[in-house]
């Protein structure tokens, strides 16, 4: 089923160009991008149902504008159609006041080549199975309320069970001299979370679904919940892990972790602009064992953050960043590699159009190999297999890692023992840990239902994965 | 829009809610101290409620959607009908939405946002930087904002606010060391002598790192947070005395009993404020149209109060509704002198610290932290710290001296005995 694009956006089109056309005549270089974001979230628990808009959902427009070697951004979301005129006259004289406050300060500027684009048009309406609309709403907050109902009574000991679902419908247009681009595309997320009790504690567990798909990722959900209430549970007889170093399997949710937190954010090439990065210096240099291959792209996965353009009107791309264990490219943002006389790699994204866009990752994924998971089992003498994320931090100066796992399953001579460790912090050192990479597994996974964030704020999708993994690292 | 909205609600749905809140913002981006990009923006956001009731008046379904500037009426007509059509199928247990007071209270702003993103551009450009420690990227972000909240009873508040943030990256090299800092700093308006001030501890703080050693692998160990790491340990009794978490059975928390078996000499005082001096949170109102007025929650180590939203404040029926921003605790009796009595770890950097509310689990990678031996502190990176606030809370210590940082006004410390120390020495 075709994902037809906004009425909204087609409506304004030509409007947006005409305020295009106006702030040209005050500026060497006028882009705009034009957002309708659109989504439904349905939660349901067992004392508590809620039915909202999807939390990023948005509507508005950024103005990008470029004199004298600076770049100046406007956002908006009143666009009176009637005095478009006006409109270009308010944003004129918006950004004049903060241009004068630079100038009578004498900050200095950061002096940027302007952007010198290709010609371009671009339509595109993408697909999924099941459009939410044709979903009743008491289908989808029935459905969630069985899964949520049956996890509540799976066992005494669970106070909470929620089913969560957001369906997402992401329009976006962008207007420049040159290009004039527009697409249409859906992302869903979901999740089980179970809540378990005892005496004195509280266990959590957690599944997430995800994909460039619509309302049939429904169909994902129908039977995990046992799983996850049994995960909650087993928790209660998880022991603290001994700090040191083992070897370890990941699990591909885990590998997609690293491949994001330990070392994505490490080629983010905005950060190379302001030497924060390590990576800058390892070009072309092994960082990681040669069965390693890394990527990322809007086109590299079908997931929550896959597009035809970004936030700044580049095309989406599939950037190899490690080939063979040796790192070979950052991903960039338009103006970053305007700064580093780079390819932009269609990785600028913004939160939303009220926020700056900076160099994310969209796609991240370990590339397979041959391995079979049951080998890499039989292969450990003492080790864990690593699985479940909570949570991870980047560091790009340093390349250190700190991923927060869920549990991981205890090894020895080759076999699965029953006993479980968690929760688990890994940290390290990030080449150390990819260099000890020995066995890949030869299916990837992908993980799209989380969220991205720069330092702690600028949120955005991101997806990320790969295969099993087995490697040595250091847990606590 | 706002009237025409409410003609149509007034028709069709049981109840409703708007808060429609207009933000103007200024947000200026550096990399060393040139400009990379300067914004502004210029955004309303309107947010609807509506509320649906069962017929026999025992549920209350609601949904809440954004309802964008310039829809026609035929648009907000079907909006609404979708919302009232979504509402039917969210039973909750009913609840009261906010009546008015019998006074409405307002502010004005009184300062310019453009020149407080200025003061804060020059305090930053104007720290002392050394030739081991400098500022390598900042962005400054102040938003003002005008809020009106309206509901089906006759709440119609409006007031102002004034927030501003910047975000800093602080460098050190010292041979061939280099590591970076990572702060975000929250605020009203532009103090110039705390950001400085606080500035200038966090060059320090890279200078220190530059030096660090590997942390030891102290096994069980006594552990002290401070500043946002202790704020994110001390969220657990903001959490637990939530009327959300008493009602989804996450907290035990009652008014009249001690919150936990505590040992030691000092025990958790709480309370919620309004207003808090120059807090980024400062608002009259809360989202339900509640007006905020101070609240003791817990007094030594016993409940008193409980706090949240309208909705489960009333499902657990023992509060008066406010969802509040800002949060005061007690200094306990933990000074320097008896802090220096034993060895101890004062973790001041993590890659990321977490401590999860429900379960009380917390972790983090050690960035930064000073291990004190019995006589000198000696600055110590890599490594991990874990444990679970639930276990460890009863023997918890609190410094004497309170310190603010943005909305909360904590101890200046907090230490807990027997955290599990992960080195990498």
């Amino acid at each position: 089923m075709k994902v037809k694009y906004s009425d909204y956006l087609e409506l304004m089109d030509d409007k947006i160009e005409s305020l295009r056309f106006l702030l040209d005549q005050h500026f060497e270089y006028t882009s705009i991008l034009a957002t309708d974001v659109s989504g439904s979230s349905y939660r349901v628990a067992s004392r508590q149902k809620s039915i909202s808009d999807y939390q990023f959902s948005e509507r508005g427009f950024v103005v990008r504008v470029y004199q004298n070697g600076l770049y100046s951004e406007y956002s908006f979301n009143h666009f009176d159609v009637d005095d478009i005129n006006g409109l270009a006259l308010n944003i004129v004289d918006k950004l004049k006041k903060q241009l004068d406050m630079i100038k009578e300060n004498s900050f200095v500027i950061l002096t940027t080549p302007m952007i010198n684009e290709e010609e371009r048009q671009l339509f595109v309406e993408r697909e999924v199975e099941k459009l939410p609309d044709e979903q009743g709403i008491d289908q989808i907050v029935n459905f969630l309320t069985n899964i949520s109902d049956h996890g509540i009574k799976a066992d005494k000991r669970i106070i909470e069970c929620q089913a969560a679902v957001n369906m997402v419908h992401v329009n976006k247009a962008y207007f420049s001299k040159q290009k004039h681009l527009r697409q249409s595309y859906m992302f869903s997320e979901a999740n089980i979370v179970a809540l378990a009790k005892n005496d004195s504690d509280i266990k959590m567990a957690y599944k997430g679904y995800s994909g460039a798909i619509g309302a049939e990722i429904m169909d994902q959900m129908q039977n995990d919940v046992e799983t996850v209430v049994k995960e909650a549970i087993a928790l209660f007889d998880a022991s603290p892990v001994e700090p040191g170093e083992y070897q370890v399997i990941c699990t591909p949710e885990v590998a997609g972790l690293i491949a994001h937190e330990a070392f994505g954010h490490g080629v983010e090439m905005d950060m190379f602009v302001k030497e924060r990065s390590l990576a800058k210096h390892y070009m072309g240099k092994q960082v990681a064992s040669e069965l390693v291959d890394m990527h990322d792209g809007a086109l590299c996965a079908e997931n929550t953050s896959s597009y035809s353009f970004d936030d700044e009107g580049v095309i989406a791309n599939d950037t190899t960043i490690i080939d063979k264990g040796i790192l070979v490219s950052g991903i960039c943002d338009l103006l970053s590699a305007l700064r580093l006389q780079h390819q932009p790699t269609g990785n600028g994204k913004r939160q939303s159009f009220e926020r700056k866009a900076y160099t994310r990752m969209t796609n991240t994924i370990f590339s397979a190999k041959n391995d079979k998971l049951d080998d890499m089992v039989a292969s450990i003498k003492f080790g864990y297999l690593l699985d479940g994320m909570q949570s991870g931090m980047e560091d790009p100066k340093n390349w250190g890692i700190q991923c927060i796992l869920a549990k991981g399953h205890e090894i020895k001579d080759g076999k699965l023992t029953g006993k479980i460790i968690a929760p688990v912090i890994m940290t390290g050192y990030v080449p150390d840990l990819l260099k000890s990479i020995d066995m890949v597994g030869g299916e990837v996974a992908v993980f799209g239902s989380g969220y991205c964030g720069k330092g702690y704020k600028e949120y955005v999708k991101a997806a990320d994965g790969g295969p099993y993994l087995r490697a040595k690292a250091r847990l606590g | 829009m706002s009237d025409r909205l409410i003609e149509l609600l007034k028709v069709k749905a049981d109840g409703y809610k708007i808060i429609n809140t207009t933000t103007r913002a200024h947000e200026f981006f550096f990399i060393k101290h040139k400009l990379d990009m300067n914004r502004y923006k210029d955004v309303e956001h309107t947010l609807l409620t509506v509320y649906k009731k069962d017929k026999e008046g025992k549920y209350l379904g609601s949904t809440t959607r954004e309802i964008h500037p310039y829809l026609k009426n035929e648009e907000l007509e079907m909006i609404i009908d979708q919302m009232v059509y979504s509402a039917q199928f969210v039973k909750n247990p009913y609840y009261e939405l906010v009546k008015p007071e019998d006074k409405n209270i307002s502010d004005q702003l009184k300062v310019d946002p453009l020149e407080v993103a200025k003061d804060i551009i020059m305090t930053i450009q104007a720290t002392k930087e050394t030739p081991i420690t400098n500022i390598n990227s900042y962005e400054v972000f102040v938003n003002e904002k005008i809020i009106n909240i309206k509901n089906s009873l006759g709440v119609d508040v409006t007031y102002h606010t004034l927030d501003s943030q910047a975000e800093i990256i602080v460098n050190a090299k010292l041979d061939d060391q280099e590591i970076e800092i990572y702060r975000n700093y929250t605020f009203g308006t532009c103090d110039k002598e705390y950001l400085s001030q606080q500035l200038h501890n966090t060059l320090q703080i890279g200078i220190d790192r530059s030096k660090a050693v590997p942390t030891n692998n102290l096994k069980q160990f006594r552990v002290v947070f401070t500043d946002h790491n202790a704020i994110k340990l001390l969220n657990y009794f903001i959490d637990m005395t939530n009327v959300s978490s008493i009602y989804m059975k996450i907290s035990d928390y009652q008014k009249g009993e001690t919150i936990a078996e505590f040992t030691g000499n000092d025990r958790i005082g709480l309370s919620a404020k309004a207003k808090l001096f120059n807090s980024s949170k400062n608002h009259l109102y809360d989202e339900d149209g509640n007006l905020l007025c101070d609240r003791e929650l817990i007094s030594d180590g016993v409940g008193v109060d409980y706090w949240g939203n309208q909705q489960f404040s009333q499902y657990v029926g023992k509060s008066k509704a406010s969802n509040f921003k800002n949060f005061v605790f007690a200094g306990g009796s933990f000074d320097q002198l008896e802090l220096k009595r034993s060895p101890y770890l004062k973790a001041v950097e993590f890659s990321d610290f977490q401590c999860d509310s429900a379960t009380g689990n917390f972790a983090g990678e050690i960035r930064l932290a000073y291990y004190f031996d019995g006589d000198k502190e000696i600055p110590v990176t890599g490594g991990s710290i874990s444990g679970n606030i639930r276990q460890l809370q009863k023997q918890m210590r609190l410094a004497k001296d309170l310190k603010q940082i943005d909305n909360y006004l904590i101890p200046e410390y907090v230490v807990l005995d027997d955290v599990v120390v992960s080195g990498i020495n």
